[in-house]
């Protein structure tokens, strides 16, 4: 005979067993960050909102001063594309199709004056990062970072 | 390694090289080494050996190793600390029930998390794969930092 306390203390164990196990795919929106980066030779500056990747691009690159231009985030279904206006005539495109485990696979376009000049298909760990850079801007680079969260 | 001298044994030519033979028995055999060739070439290769493991391993040679003496205070402290942990031999945590009963229960929920498929199939992977990239670039590079394994694609636009 198991006594109450038991059977309470058995539920319990079961259902945080149950939370810890839900599929992480089970949302179906995606929670899609982008951050636009002017990374330069010029004086440092501290930007709050590079906070967690500036180290990360630090250790790459040998720019000095990274500048976040732009940020804009997006509560994104799957196959439905968030636009970015870049610098310099450029556009980028995004879209998130479907997930693989815990990954979201994204379909990244970047157009400069509406002629595609970058496309890939990337599969982002889910609440991480990309940064796709190169497009050169005012003596500088323009470095797009983008951050997946499955909701 | 065995040696052809009679005089000396591989193991005293150790000790030598290990600096723990006494003086006058390192005055001897050095005296010695310069008239045997045996005992020279098992001399070198100890050498050779102890130095390639210091090459590999950022130590120092064997030789020059020295005892690591406690701080007393330090010494004290730790003494301390063993006693009061002897004198705790009432279980884990002691008798509350409780305590064991989520220790169990986090326990479970650790060794049940890491099942979770993803993390199985790459627990530290980058943090984004490229399937494929396609445009009117000159160069790509992919690239992945050593810290945080952040992901980061550079192109080259075409001028």
């Amino acid at each position: 005979m198991i006594s109450s306390v038991k059977l309470r203390f058995i539920l319990t164990a079961i259902s945080c067993i149950f939370l810890f196990l839900q599929p992480v795919s089970a949302g179906c929106q995606v929670l899609t960050d982008v951050k636009v980066i002017h990374a330069s030779t010029g004086v440092e500056q501290p930007d709050s909102g590079l906070k967690g990747i500036i180290q990360e691009l630090k250790s790459i690159f040998k720019y000095t001063s990274y500048r976040l231009l732009n940020e804009q985030r997006f509560n994104l279904n799957f196959n439905q594309e968030g636009l970015v206006n870049l610098p310099g005539n450029r556009t980028l495109l995004i879209l998130p199709s479907d997930t693989d485990g815990k990954r979201i696979r994204y379909q990244i376009h970047i157009k400069k004056n509406n002629n595609p000049i970058f496309q890939t298909q990337i599969l982002l760990k889910n609440n991480s990062s990309i940064t796709i850079g190169g497009p050169e801007l005012d003596g500088g680079i323009l470095l797009i970072n983008i951050t997946g969260v499955l909701q | 390694m065995k040696n052809k001298c009679t005089l000396y044994a591989s193991e005293d030519i150790s000790r030598f090289i290990d600096g723990e033979l006494s003086f006058d028995q390192c005055q001897s055999f050095e005296h010695h080494l310069s008239n045997c060739r045996d005992c020279s070439r098992i001399v070198d290769q100890y050498k050779s050996v102890s130095f390639a493991f210091s090459r590999h391993t950022g130590r120092q040679s064997m030789g020059s190793a020295t005892a690591i003496n406690l701080d007393p205070k330090l010494e004290k402290m730790v003494l301390k600390s063993e006693q009061k942990s002897s004198g705790n031999n009432s279980g884990l945590f002691g008798k509350n029930i409780y305590l064991k009963l989520a220790s169990i229960m986090a326990v479970l929920m650790i060794g049940l998390f890491p099942f979770d498929e993803d993390l199985l199939k790459d627990p530290s992977g980058p943090s984004a794969i490229v399937n494929s990239v396609d445009a009117e670039y000159a160069s790509v590079m992919i690239i992945e930092t050593q810290t945080e394994k952040h992901t980061i694609i550079w192109f080259s636009e075409e001028t």
